[in-house]
């Protein structure tokens, strides 16, 4: 699978203005009405939510992937989202968030952990981060995650 | 270096707590440890190279240690790949 079949170039969001985990999460769903990809964002959210409690999904490295299955998302796709100024979000390090990738996907399978695993794999690398955070253009996102 | 392969036995794999309770393992040795799955490896010191294996249900995934506490480390990995990820 390639992470550009399921972030789409709407579901960019350059400059999120949120600094804290929960209205980030809700900023970058927010994207996701009327795209048909997800029913109901209220149900999908909650989704979200419940999976951040178990753990929060801030995985360090200045990265963060949200993630909820639901019965109200139609379709997989990913939300990206980059902060300039970074987001409080209760890090595994402590540390403020620059990158956020919202994955939603539908209750059966283990989709969202085949995206999950796509996008670490990218992310584990240092220049991948860095090109992310200085990206002006779609473009510019979908080379630094091929 | 000590190299041993488990199964995954959490119904959910290796995500969410029983990824975060095994990095909290990991983190508790000084040795290196090494992921190992479908020929893809990644650092286990962090919850990218944790989450990036895709370590699903019933999937099998080698870990390596190395270092000078590996022994101690790899008795504590069996218990949890084999008891306590159950319970997660």
């Amino acid at each position: 699978m390639e992470i550009s079949e399921v972030l789409l170039e709407e579901l960019i969001v350059f400059d999120v203005e949120s600094r804290t985990k929960d209205r980030a999460i809700r900023e970058l769903a927010a994207k996701l009405e009327n795209t048909g990809y997800v029913t109901d964002i209220d149900a999908y959210l909650a989704a979200v939510m419940k999976r951040e409690e178990i753990s929060s999904t801030g995985l360090g490295m200045g990265v963060a992937i949200p993630h909820g299955k639901s019965g109200a998302v139609a379709k997989a796709c990913v939300v990206f989202g980059r902060s300039r100024d970074g987001i409080d979000y209760q890090s595994d390090d402590g540390e403020p968030v620059y990158l956020l990738f919202l994955i939603a996907a539908p209750e059966a399978a283990d989709e969202h952990l085949r995206i999950l695993a796509n996008i670490s794999r990218k992310l584990i690398h240092e220049r991948v981060r860095n090109e992310l955070r200085q990206a002006e253009t779609a473009r510019e996102v979908y080379q630094a995650l091929s | 270096m000590i190299s041993k392969e488990y199964t995954i036995l959490a119904p959910e794999g290796l995500h969410a707590r029983p990824a975060k309770e095994f990095l909290n393992l990991v983190r508790q040795f000084k040795s290196k440890v090494v992921l190992i799955k479908d020929g893809i490896t990644a650092d286990a010191g962090s919850m990218l190279g944790i989450l990036s294996m895709q370590a699903t249900y019933n999937s099998k995934i080698i870990l390596e240690v190395s270092g000078e506490d590996e022994v101690h480390a790899a008795e504590r990995f069996d218990c949890f790949f084999d008891k306590e990820i159950i319970n997660l």
